[in-house]
């Protein structure tokens, strides 16, 4: 499966568009991009619209993702998330974690 | 009716779980199942596998897994099998329970997909038989 990331930078925000899933085979994808790309953003939104489907290897990048921006005194936002993604969000409680609108 | 048992074997290695859930969707695609449900059960799947993939054999070892799976009416359901003949593990007790009311900074995933694949499986089970791990997940669809 492949996963196609495509980016909005303005000043210190960013927007990732994740097309594709967040799996075991594609997160690693995915967290080499976010941590490289998490230098200097202090607001990062993942937009999930093309996002069909997330794993727990997903979570991992995504936990992995908010600590980081939080470490630091940044925000993080997940957007546009589909029922089934939701359902495992609240499932493990990442919805207590996680900002997502 | 009750459909034919399939059986996919490959090679215990983390680039063949997608080779050996995708039948199994398809099928219950096929049959048009609740997209929600066959949502659930590609998660568990794609944790047990990985699970095993990653740790029945040891790191200089080669060995199989396979998962085999029937579809049995009234009511219907899907009782998916795998196996592999690596060292005895179960994923159900040897995963850390999930801290969910952790705080970000103290949240871990450790234990998370195995905690997901229970809580969405109506059946998880674990068996050693002749030296064989043997997990059995059973869902109604």
């Amino acid at each position: 499966m492949i996963m196609k990331i495509t980016e909005k930078k303005e000043g210190n925000k960013l927007t990732v568009f994740i097309d594709g899933r967040i799996d075991t085979t594609t997160s690693p994808n995915l967290y080499e991009y976010l941590s490289s790309k998490m230098e200097g953003v202090m607001e990062l939104t993942l937009d999930f619209s093309k996002v069909e489907y997330v794993s727990s290897a997903g979570l991992r990048v995504i936990l992995y993702a908010e600590k980081t921006m939080k470490g630091k005194g940044g925000k993080m936002v997940v957007t546009n998330v589909n029922d089934d993604i939701m359902e495992t969000f609240e499932l493990t409680c990442f919805t207590d974690i996680l900002t997502i609108i | 009716m009750t459909n034919k048992e399939k059986i996919i074997t490959l090679l215990a290695d983390i680039k063949n779980v997608d080779a050996i859930i995708e039948p199994i969707l398809d099928d219950l695609r096929e049959l048009s199942v609740d997209k929600k449900i066959i949502y659930r059960i590609h998660i568990s799947l794609e944790e047990i596998l990985v699970n095993v993939a990653s740790y029945a054999y040891p790191k200089d070892e080669k060995g199989m897994m396979s998962a085999s799976y029937i579809i049995k009416d009234n009511p219907r359901m899907i009782i998916i099998t795998i196996k592999d003949k690596g060292i005895p593990f179960d994923p159900l007790k040897d995963a850390k329970e999930p801290d969910l009311d952790a705080s970000v900074e103290e949240r871990r995933v450790g234990g998370l997909g195995i905690f997901i694949a229970k809580n969405t499986m109506d059946e998880i089970t674990h068996e050693r038989i002749n030296d064989e791990n043997v997990l059995i997940i059973k869902k109604e669809i």
